[in-house]
């Protein structure tokens, strides 16, 4: 009996030291906390692959209509959730000298989300409309209605292309 | 006269007791304990980190104004576990009803034990060390810019924590 009782106490003092020798501790944290602001504003970017377009000559009876390349389209917008993008377009009537060819005879097709088709004017006509931020691409081909009442001459005008990001 | 007398016979007992021991050698050893344990201190040189609008196709990764971050971790920790220096969104950034990933925002790092990496509403190890002591890094915080965000001025938390175990 005193071997047992001098045994259990010998194990509970090899435990105390070995708790006080080897001490449990607990896992230390420290935190810190930093505020993180973006600005994200209003931004609209337009990107046309060529600066002219060209209408051969034509016959009228054969070609009552002239298509000119088309033309590729890139529009970068940032504006909010229910933001309209809209893309116009106006030009003045077509000038060659004296003689005028109403910018109206100018029609246009189109491919690409949000894309439309329509016909060219002095004021803005919509080529395209999206609602929210994104990029957008697609394609304009513009037409020519080729008449026999036109006079002889190269006929200029200067399209505006107008991209609004509210 | 028996008082008196008394008093005289006890030093000379004392006396005689004092040299009737041998001169010896004393030696006492003591034990002295010292507590270590696990602590943590993180110090960031800043709590707000700001980007500026830019133009997604000049600046597609926008670095924060201001510069790095310089972050000091101290730790002490017990043999052969790993001190971790974590960081972690508490939400994705938000403006209104509109939100951005914070996946959006990663980080390069300089420094011995920090790593680079990307943000995330769990905690990413941003350094990690094996041993005790105080290291320095800078972390360089940037924002992926896309054309598709809604605008607004987005916010959201950090929360860095470094634990020592």
């Amino acid at each position: 009996m005193k071997v047992m009782q001098k045994a259990v106490w010998t194990a509970a003092l090899a435990a105390a030291v070995f708790l006080v020798s080897n001490p449990v501790f607990a896992q230390q944290t420290d935190t810190a906390s930093v505020t993180v602001t973006v600005h994200v504003n209003a931004k609209a970017k337009l990107t046309i692959d060529s600066a002219s377009v060209d209408f051969a000559d034509a016959d009228p009876t054969t070609f009552p209509t002239i298509s000119a390349t088309p033309l590729n389209i890139s529009v970068k917008a940032r504006t909010s959730t229910a933001g309209v993008v809209v893309l116009d377009a106006k030009a003045p009537d077509l000038t060659s000298g004296s003689d005028t060819i109403t910018i109206g005879n100018i029609t246009w097709t189109a491919t690409g989300s949000g894309f439309n088709a329509g016909t060219m004017a002095t004021t803005d006509s919509q080529v395209g409309t999206w609602t929210g931020s994104g990029n957008q691409s697609g394609t304009q081909t513009l037409v020519l209605a080729n008449s026999w009442t036109y006079n002889t001459g190269t006929y200029g005008s200067t399209i505006t292309y107008t991209l609004t990001a509210p | 006269m028996t008082a008196r007398q008394f008093s005289i016979v006890v030093p000379l007992v004392w006396v005689f007791a004092a040299h009737a021991v041998p001169a010896d050698a004393q030696t006492s050893s003591a034990t002295l304990n010292v507590t270590i344990a696990p602590l943590a201190r993180l110090s960031v040189s800043a709590n707000a980190v700001t980007f500026p609008d830019a133009d997604p196709d000049v600046i597609p990764q926008v670095p924060a104004v201001g510069g790095d971050l310089a972050i000091t971790a101290k730790s002490r920790v017990t043999p052969g576990s790993v001190v971790l220096l974590t960081v972690q969104a508490t939400d994705d950034l938000r403006s209104g009803v509109d939100l951005i990933p914070v996946s959006a925002l990663s980080w390069t790092a300089s420094g011995v034990g920090f790593v680079a990496g990307t943000l995330g509403t769990g905690p990413v190890t941003l350094a990690s060390w094996s041993t005790s002591g105080v290291r320095s890094g800078t972390q360089a915080w940037s924002f992926r810019n896309l054309w598709t965000y809604a605008t607004g001025t987005y916010s959201a938390s950090i929360v860095y924590t470094l634990s020592a175990p």
